[in-house]
């Protein structure tokens, strides 16, 4: 997407929950949450397209592509724990946003966990191989 | 862009509402009317959001 209409978006939407916020507090998180809804859905718009072209480098390079997933689904994973935590912190509850980053954190390390398995294997094979 | 200026209209609505209500002397009817006004718009950003997570499931191959 075009970065002049997601910079004017979002400086429209700075003044627009300015106003909102003498008249209702609540209305004004709730109005920063879809801004942020809508500047991210722009986002991965772009990100795809970004997602696709390294698909197709990597399955030049012969990279195996349960690799590339694990690393897109970190990427997914980042992605929706930083915005749910963006939000909780906007709305002032800092200690929910951060069980909300652990969790994301704990879903990495499980993703990851079978990659670092197969170097494990890999560094085992190689050892038994050597006299 | 229609839902931030929906939004928006909603909060300022609310606001108005209040207002009137506590002139006419009746402010516990205040609480009411913001909890209404929070879950209509709760339920437009929710739609936006299962959305937003549907695209990252899709994109990022998440399970």
């Amino acid at each position: 997407m075009n970065i002049l209409s997601i910079a004017g978006l979002a400086i429209v939407g700075l003044l627009v929950i300015g106003l909102v916020r003498q008249a209702s507090p609540e209305m004004a998180t709730l109005l920063s949450m879809t801004l942020g809804v809508v500047l991210l859905l722009w986002i991965v718009d772009s990100l795809a397209q970004a997602v696709t072209s390294l698909q197709d480098l990597a399955a030049r390079a012969r990279i195996q592509p349960e690799y590339i997933k694990a690393i897109l689904k970190v990427v997914g994973i980042s992605y929706i724990a930083g915005f749910s935590a963006q939000m909780c912190r906007d709305a002032g509850e800092s200690a929910l946003a951060s069980k909300v980053e652990l969790a994301g954190k704990v879903m990495i390390l499980l993703i990851a966990l079978p990659v670092f398995r197969a170097i494990v294997s890999a560094l085992e094979q190689l050892a038994r191989m050597s006299p | 862009m229609d839902l931030i200026f929906t939004i928006a209209g909603i909060g300022m609505l609310v606001a108005v509402v209040q207002t009137i209500l506590k002139q006419a002397g009746k402010e516990d009817y205040g609480l009411w009317v913001v909890v209404a006004g929070s879950i209509a718009v709760f339920l437009l950003v929710v739609q936006r959001v299962a959305e937003l997570i549907d695209r990252v499931r899709t994109t990022f191959y998440l399970w």
